[in-house]
């Protein structure tokens, strides 16, 4: 019974991890959404993510360009659109309590097409800084071309401490 | 012969890793086990649409997912300026107090209006405008509804026409219920004590194994 919606990747942090890698062993498909969820962290910085390609190769030029909208529950909103950076910071600052969780999706687009630039948008519901439920809300690009197969999540500086990421791919995308 | 063919041990079973030949019955219990390779992972829990006009749409089967996709169509309400909001079920009683927090921006088509929503006590959160006399469309990502140790999350995007102002709008943001219980309900309302007179809202569970 296949479905449009097919999970070719999971990873539920157990203990500290410094980076959470996940990727399509069969690469076929251009769409990809990656939904994470209860995710915590050792410090009060950022989640970033870097595209993969072959078998979860992570590209860390200075290539990727992104723009989101800050909403934070708590304070003015505001925009950022860093250029030229080796990752993607999605999340602003996070703080690593309980309850406090980071939570969202990124759809990648464009990932199975050799000779185009990867896209994504992200979305996410957690608190900044401890403060107040806040989400990114945006897009990025891969400005290089490759076959990108998947995902690498890190901290600015510190670990991942719990969660869980999830890949699927969009079949017949 | 013992189970899938095999003797005179049948081999474990899991999604992903299934071995031998399956009877429907094996097929159907391995099913029901989360052990077979049923691939597709956006599983339909629920669809309401309209028939009367209601105040209240409940979905208070959720399964069990660490994330829920909720998709909205159709959807119009009446009353003097209507608003679609959430707001969960902790053990099946409704949460009404001021227990959620939110930050949504809603863009005007035609560029008159950025505004910029947000409150960190709010009885509910806001899914679109207050103009949804004309019809509004949409979706929600429901995060850690059944983790009783976790605040409930959500993050949405809503379009919708104003049948009054003649104008179109776009909304995303993020909320959550600010307290750590196990949700087991979704309810949506009309926050201006109107009803809905018009819906269309599935309600998806997004597998994971």
């Amino acid at each position: 019974m296949a479905g449009q919606l097919v999970q070719v990747a999971t990873n539920t942090i157990t203990s500290a991890v410094a980076s959470v890698t996940i990727y399509d062993e069969n690469p076929t498909d251009n769409r990809y959404i990656v939904a994470f969820n209860n995710i915590l962290c050792s410090s009060a910085t950022g989640i970033r993510y870097r595209f993969t390609t072959g078998s979860g190769t992570e590209h860390s030029g200075s290539n990727y360009d992104q723009t989101s909208r800050r909403l934070q529950a708590s304070a003015d909103t505001d925009h950022t659109a860093p250029v030229n950076q080796n990752s993607v910071n999605f999340t602003g600052v996070v703080v690593g309590t309980t309850v406090q969780s980071v939570n969202g999706i990124i759809e990648i687009i464009n990932a199975g097409l050799s000779d185009q630039y990867t896209y994504a948008t992200h979305k996410g519901s957690h608190f900044y800084n401890g403060q107040s439920v806040a989400g990114y809300q945006g897009g990025a690009c891969l400005k290089a071309t490759q076959v990108t197969t998947g995902i690498k999540f890190f901290m600015q500086s510190g670990n991942l401490t719990s969660g869980s990421f999830t890949l699927y791919k969009q079949v017949g995308s | 012969m013992s189970e899938f063919g095999y003797i005179p041990e049948a081999p474990e079973q899991s999604f992903g890793n299934n071995k031998g030949i399956f009877t429907p019955k094996d097929i159907y219990d391995l099913t029901r086990a989360d052990k077979y390779t049923n691939l597709g992972q956006l599983e339909l829990i629920e669809t309401q649409t309209h028939s009367s006009d209601v105040s209240d749409i409940d979905f208070t089967s959720l399964g069990t997912y660490n994330v829920h996709l909720l998709t909205f169509s159709s959807t119009k309400g009446g009353g003097t300026n209507p608003q679609m909001k959430v707001r969960f079920f902790e053990s099946g009683v409704k949460e009404t107090a001021n227990a959620y927090a939110n930050a949504i921006q809603f863009c005007d088509a035609d560029g008159s209006s950025f505004n910029y929503s947000k409150s960190t006590a709010d009885s509910g959160i806001p899914i679109n405008g207050n103009y949804m006399g004309g019809v509004t469309q949409g979706y929600i990502y429901l995060y850690n509804l059944g983790d009783s140790s976790k605040y409930s999350f959500l993050t949405f995007q809503s379009s919708q026409y104003s049948g009054t102002y003649g104008s179109r709008f776009f909304g995303f943001g993020s909320g959550v219920m600010k307290q750590s219980s196990t949700v087991d309900g979704i309810n949506l309302y009309n926050s201006n004590a109107g009803n809905f007179t018009d819906f269309d809202i599935s309600l998806y569970g997004i597998k994971e194994y």
